[in-house]
């Protein structure tokens, strides 16, 4: 191994997030994942939408992007697809992902294009001043739900196994050295990596904090669950909210979008030279 | 009637409900002309529904290239009734008109009626009531005198997927007409198809062309949601996909589009979306996530009437002031609109350059009526075409210098892609400095907004400045952009068989807004707009730019395009 964390770092600026949040553990993980892999920082896109972690790519050394609101998916899918030899990944947030971005989530799982995503899932939206997020449960009182949120709450990791989701794992802020893995389990994996993540919000979730989660998290793998069993998976998804699993619930070989076009054989789109393209098949083709 | 032979210049409409196909006649037709050596414009009208509904193609034909459609038949194929109710006062005196007497009873003394019994022949002699469409061009060849046999090699083409029984049957049907008409009525129909030597032509319509644009100038990147009219290009990129190694992908809504297109154009793959008006008001906040990032991306908006869901198969230019203020905040946004089909294919190649070269969305604006109208042209030279990059750099162009956001003098910054060593910087959608770190610092904020806008300056200077298009001097200017265009320029002619001068300006580039156009306004005698919408959005634009207020206008906005006829109508209308 030749590269460490500090190869991933910003030389600019320090993320700015409140102090304990679970977006510092998110941040180190990755950087830990990417050294481990050893991927170069200059071949890794590191997409962000708008929240709190959303904001880490101005916090490191790979190219980053920090998109809108709700699609930092569909804006990887098109680096990833522009170049597929890069390493693409996407952090989002429970209100990003799950709310204003729910219709591209489903499908991008559904579309299997070679991305890692993560969500930072923290029930609640930090960056607007603590709002009921769809991932918040029923009866949550929050500034925008004074009376309660009226409405069930998502569960991210049964909708992407449901929609053909080829790896789908949960991961927890409060272990770091098992998110690192999952995320280079993800990042090893061929197809969409979707890792919803655990995360206390400590600024605006005055009830469940560390201290809830902890001791009603488990860890898949040391509890003999099988993650090519998709029944399995699907209950293991719906334990909550007594148990929280954490790990690796569902994946599965499955064609990844760009390999099953031949466009992509020739090595990533945006090398290919356009500097002298013959048309004139396409004005023969329309003679009579 | 004895009328003077008229040769190669007609005009022929089919007329019948959807569903009794009279796409295939059109198709049929136009390519037997231009196997024949001579140019055609056609235009189709058709209904918002699945099945039903009087639906109509029109073919104008003649020796020299056509740009526009015409109203007044010479010859018409009604394969129903309501193509006989609705167009019959439509046809020129001495035209033709082929009905079925069995579905419609036609008075009028002044034309050349052929009642043949469409449905009924294709049912004896090929056995299939739908055939009625074929033996209706059959009748239609006899009567302009085109030998049959032309159609064979056209249908078998036609065809080749569907089998030999299926050429078999439509041989039959094309036969049947043609012998119907031979055997029924005497030889005196005026109108003639003759063969003549010429280039080899093509046959698109302006969706095609702004594709063939957009492959020639190395778009690899496509993400479309379709939607009436635009649709066209998304089938034809994903059509040629895998010739030119383009990644073209139906996703699943328009704003995944978008951003995905924004996505592939950052990382150094040219790319656009196309889409109408109600999916462009969808992608509108990502429009200016590309001005902020500075992203290039191409996108194709091809109107149809609105507003909300309006009028989905019709022509209209009522987005022009959405298109021109799409997005949050001030940023230099990149507008054209072609006139012409051939101005379609170049504008197709030029938004790429420009969209690498000021880094920013550029906008493609065409109509329904250019976007889904087709024309023969002859092959088009490409040799010329240059690919310009702008300040993307080359790997070993990067040094310890390079800010991607710098504030340089023409506005426009140095540019690297992801996979660049070196070249790693953040792209953020806040403000921010031009290292791309986030600031709200007042003068960093100042600098770098300016800096972007200034890019607008610098593409103006490469504009053009607009032309009078006619005589330098006359009593009446037609201003116009887009496609209407075609029905602008034809009308100068009308105009001056009626005694008026007129001349013409018509604005390719609505953002940066092109030079010219405030000289040629203040000297004009009279200024008059044609625009295909109810509020005379250019008009507006002009006052706005220029000061100047034009206060006839010509507007439209009915759905049907324009003609020359109409134009004349209102120009005479309102000089009086």
């Amino acid at each position: 191994m030749t590269r460490s964390i500090n190869d991933y770092q910003s030389k600019l600026g320090k993320p700015n997030w409140c102090a304990g949040c679970g977006d510092f553990a998110i941040d180190m993980a990755i950087k830990q994942a990417l050294a481990q892999l050893d991927y170069n920082p200059d071949e890794t896109a590191w997409i962000g939408g708008i929240g709190c972690g959303a904001s880490a790519p101005y916090w490191t050394s790979c190219y980053g992007v920090l998109t809108l609101h709700g699609r930092p998916v569909p804006f990887a899918t098109g680096v990833k697809l522009a170049n597929h030899k890069l390493n693409v990944l996407a952090w989002s947030g429970d209100g990003d992902a799950y709310g204003i971005g729910m219709g591209h989530f489903i499908h991008a799982v559904r579309r299997n294009a070679n991305i890692v995503y993560i969500v930072g899932n923290n029930t609640v939206y930090g960056l607007t001043k603590g709002q009921a997020s769809p991932t918040s449960q029923k009866g949550c009182i929050s500034p925008s739900t004074p009376f309660g949120a009226p409405d069930p709450d998502v569960n991210p990791i049964a909708l992407a196994i449901s929609a053909g989701g080829s790896f789908v794992a949960r991961g927890y802020a409060g272990n770091l050295p098992h998110l690192t893995n999952l995320i280079k389990q993800a990042f090893e994996h061929k197809g969409f990596a979707l890792i919803d993540i655990i995360q206390p919000c400590v600024t605006w979730d005055k009830i469940k904090g560390y201290a809830y989660y902890q001791d009603k998290t488990y860890v898949l793998e040391e509890s003999g669950h099988d993650p090519s069993d998709k029944d399995a998976a699907l209950k293991r998804a719906y334990e909550q909210p007594e148990k929280f699993p954490i790990g690796l619930f569902y994946q599965e070989e499955r064609d990844v979008y760009e390999d099953t076009q031949p466009q992509f054989e020739n090595g990533p789109l945006a090398k290919h030279d356009i500097s002298n393209i013959d048309i004139n098949p396409l004005f023969e083709a329309y003679t009579a | 009637m004895n009328l003077p032979k008229k040769i190669n210049e007609l005009n022929i409409m089919i007329g019948g409900k959807a569903g009794e196909g009279i796409d295939l006649p059109g198709s049929l037709i136009s390519h037997l002309c231009m196997k024949a050596g001579l140019y055609f414009h056609t235009a189709a009208e058709i209904q918002n529904v699945i099945k039903g509904y009087n639906n109509t193609f029109q073919i104008r034909i003649s020796e020299k290239p056509v740009n526009c459609h015409d109203n007044k038949y010479d010859l018409v194929l009604a394969l129903d009734d309501e193509t006989t109710d609705l167009y019959l006062d439509n046809i020129v005196p001495g035209g033709g008109l082929i009905y079925d007497p069995e579905t419609s009873t036609v008075e009028r003394d002044d034309i050349n009626l052929y009642p043949v019994p469409l449905r009924k022949i294709a049912k004896e002699k090929v056995g299939m009531e739908l055939a009625k469409n074929v033996v209706g061009v059959g009748a239609l060849l006899s009567l302009l005198d085109h030998p049959v046999n032309a159609l064979h090699e056209l249908l078998k083409k036609q065809f080749a997927k569907k089998g030999d029984k299926i050429i078999e049957s439509n041989i039959l049907a094309v036969e049947a007409g043609y012998h119907y008409v031979n055997e029924h009525f005497d030889d005196n129909f005026p109108f003639f198809l003759e063969d003549r030597e010429s280039p080899e032509t093509f046959m698109a319509d302006g969706s095609m062309l702004a594709c063939m644009g957009a492959i020639k100038a190395g778009c690899k990147f496509v993400s479309e949601y379709p939607m009436t009219p635009s649709s066209g290009i998304l089938h034809f990129m994903a059509k040629h996909a895998r010739d030119y190694n383009i990644s073209v992908n139906h996703v699943e809504d328009e704003l995944s589009a978008i951003n995905m297109a924004i996505g592939a154009g950052y990382a150094g793959t040219r790319s656009m979306t196309a889409t109408s008006g109600g999916g462009f008001a969808l992608m509108t906040e990502a429009i200016s996530l590309s001005g902020m990032i500075e992203a290039p991306v191409v996108i194709f908006e091809v109107q149809r009437p609105g507003p909300s869901t309006g009028l989905p198969t019709r022509t209209g230019q009522g987005d022009l002031r959405q298109v021109l203020h799409a997005g949050q905040g001030d940023f230099p946004k990149i507008v054209l609109a072609p006139g012409t089909h051939e101005e379609a294919f170049h504008m197709g190649f030029e938004a790429f350059n420009l969209a690498e070269i000021f880094q920013c969305p550029v906008i493609v604006l065409m109509e329904k009526y250019l976007a889904m109208n087709s024309v023969n042209l002859p092959k088009i030279n490409t040799e010329n075409f240059e690919i310009d990059r702008g300040k993307l750099m080359v790997e070993s162009e990067i040094d310890e210098s390079f800010k991607r956001f710098e504030d340089t003098p023409d506005g426009i910054p140095p540019r690297s892609i992801p996979g660049q060593k070196g070249g790693a910087h953040s792209a953020s959608s806040y403000e921010h400095r031009e290292d791309g770190y986030f600031t709200e610092l007042i003068p960093e904020v100042n600098a770098i907004q300016l800096r972007r806008m200034r890019k607008l300056d610098t593409c103006l200077e490469t504009l053009p400045l607009v032309m009078i298009e006619g005589e330098k001097e006359a009593d009446v200017t037609l201003v116009c952009w887009g496609s209407t265009y075609v029905a602008v320029v034809e009308s100068l002619t009308l105009l001056q068989n009626e005694g008026i001068s007129a001349n013409l300006i018509h604005i390719k580039y609505l953002s940066p807004f092109q030079n010219g156009v405030k000289e040629i306004l203040e000297n004009a005698k009279h200024p008059m707009l044609v625009e295909a919408n109810s509020s005379g959005q250019l008009g507006g634009l002009i006052r706005e730019k220029t000061g100047v207020n034009i206060e006839d206008k010509i507007l439209d906005f009915s759905g049907r395009p324009f003609t020359a006829d109409l134009i004349v109508e209102k120009v005479l209308k309102t000089l009086n």
